[in-house]
């Protein structure tokens, strides 16, 4: 579905991507973490074809995202982090907007709406930042495309809402469809992204489902640390040891202390990870 | 082939632009109508019994029209290639060209007309209220650009040039686009210039040039072709050309690989 081969990217002298190679395939929520500053929103605006690829390719269902074909840009929305509403009600914002999609469905992003607790007739001007992300949110999931691409989004949400977006993206996660989470707050999105993207500079450190994960590594509480744990993860009262699973042990993955596992081990995951 | 127009999306882009602007031209069409009263209630104050007449309102109208022209497409799509604000549009499921039209229509065509429209009735109204004021109606005058081809060519092709020049300004510059364009053309003029002398000075002859204007007794400057021949005859047909057609078809093909190739 999303196909990046030895892609490069550099905003003047700043270095972003150099060589990297990544597939991305339908029918999974993938979770985009990384670093600040390794390049998680300009992937995804290189996916959305927002940003031009300087060297390599990526190709996003047959499309060259930066032509913005008409019928790419009907397969793809992106939400932002940061969001940028005109000044009516939100009704009229799915009106105007969602004839635009193929495959919008006014009834599902009322009732998108609804769950967020919002009324149709209120204005984006005159709503918080929260509500108004909660709409967008609402906005891209009613559009039904293909891609989903969603950049922090439960940044700035209440946690019932940050509930509501776990049952919403649960709900909407189809063979069909490929959804694309970027995001730092990985406890509001545990047990939905699968796999797990980790983004370093220059390349991507692991891109596997949650299910190598915790065949490959283990995830252990003890209360204290362990002296061959690639990385020992305070925890109240213990510590989450991530080690290399050679017991064969089923344990739940914890994507945080797995992050910082990686960020810290950067080679041996890689090893790890590459080894059948 | 791909297809580069479906009219049915132009229409919706139409539809969805009105709809998210329509406080922004309310307040457009509205500071254009109240300025027409305000220069009215000055003419009131200031003249007295002197009316005036219908030509110079005409060109007053005329003169905000072409303001107005040249601003709708900053104020209505100023955001286009704002990093945080312009995402949404261009990730709107509709080719470039079919939203550069629906720009062209909407802040070049609609919003003007309605504030051409609007301003005419105020006049007609004023013009109603107060004949001592305002003598005979604006939409009658034989200078009406309604009225003559030649004069609808003329004014068309000076809107053209306006509307093409604001819609790339907008799509060029990032920040303070209106000022921007407008030192931006005052620059280019100013260099025209700068050539117009060294041509003059380096022994180009403008005299033949000359003799087709004359001053008539309104004080203005009119054209009168064929009297003299070679290439100064058709002088006046080729910067017609040059700033009508020529300078707006390019400005509106940058804009729209501008608008294609615009970055976030």
């Amino acid at each position: 579905m999303i196909s990046i081969k030895n892609l490069n990217f550099n905003y003047g002298k700043n270095k972003v991507f150099s060589n990297l190679d990544l597939n991305i395939e339908c029918g999974k929520i993938y979770g985009l973490l990384g670093e600040n500053g390794v390049g998680k929103t300009t992937l995804l605006k290189l996916i959305s074809g927002l940003l031009p690829v300087k060297k390599g390719s990526c190709t996003v269902c047959e499309h060259i995202p930066y032509n913005r074909e008409v019928q790419f840009l009907e397969s793809i929305c992106y939400v932002p982090e940061e969001i940028s509403c005109p000044s009516i009600s939100l009704i009229d914002y799915g009106r105007n907007r969602g004839e635009f999609y193929p495959a919008f469905n006014m009834d599902e992003y009322i009732g998108y709406l609804t769950q967020f607790e919002l009324k149709s007739d209120m204005n984006f001007q005159k709503i918080s930042y929260g509500q108004k992300k909660k709409a967008i949110i609402a906005f891209a999931f009613a559009t039904n495309t293909k891609i989903l691409l969603m950049d922090e989004p439960s940044n700035g949400l209440d946690i019932p809402s940050k509930s509501q977006l776990r049952k919403i993206i649960s709900a909407n996660a189809s063979e069909e469809r490929c959804i694309i989470i970027s995001t730092h707050q990985v406890r509001d999105l545990e047990n939905i992204i699968d796999p797990i993207i980790i983004l370093d500079k220059d390349a991507v450190l692991l891109n596997a489902s949650v299910e190598e994960i915790s065949r490959k590594l283990s995830f252990r509480f003890s209360d204290r640390e362990s002296a061959d744990a690639l990385h020992n993860e305070q925890s109240i009262g213990g510590y989450i040891s991530v080690e290399e699973n050679i017991t064969g042990s089923d344990d739940n993955v914890n994507i945080e202390a797995l992050f910082n596992a990686t960020i810290k081990n950067r080679k041996r995951i890689q090893t790890i990870f590459n080894s059948k | 082939m791909k297809k580069s127009i479906n009219i049915g999306r132009i229409g919706r882009l139409i539809k969805k632009d009105l709809s998210e602007n329509l406080r922004k031209i309310v307040v457009i069409v509205s500071t254009m109508i109240i300025t027409t009263i305000a220069v009215w209630l000055l003419t009131v104050i200031l003249k007295g019994d002197s009316a005036t007449g219908a030509s110079e309102r005409l060109n007053f109208i005329s003169t905000l029209t072409s303001v107005s022209l040249f601003i709708t497409p900053f104020i209505l799509y100023g955001f286009i290639n704002h990093k945080l604000h312009g995402v949404n549009y261009s990730m709107l499921p509709a080719t470039v060209l079919e939203k550069l039209i629906s720009m062209l229509i909407v802040g070049s065509v609609i919003v003007p007309l309605v504030i051409y429209c609007g301003a005419m009735i105020t006049d007609t109204i004023l013009a109603l209220v107060t004949p001592s004021v305002y003598k005979g109606y604006t939409f009658a005058t034989s200078e009406n650009i309604f009225n003559t081809s030649s004069s609808f060519v003329k004014v068309a092709g000076t809107f053209t040039l306006i509307t093409s020049t604001a819609i790339y300004g907008n799509l060029l510059f990032r920040k303070n686009k209106m000022l921007m364009t407008i030192l931006s053309v005052i620059g280019i003029n100013m260099l025209l210039m700068v050539v117009l002398i060294i041509l003059i000075k380096s022994g180009l002859d403008l005299s033949e040039w000359a003799k087709n204007y004359t001053v008539n007794n309104g004080g203005q400057v009119v054209i009168t072709m064929g009297k003299s021949s070679g290439f100064f005859v058709d002088v006046n047909r080729t910067v017609n050309i040059i700033f009508f057609i020529l300078i707006p078809s390019a400005l509106y093909t940058a804009s729209y690989f501008r608008l294609k190739r615009i970055r976030f």
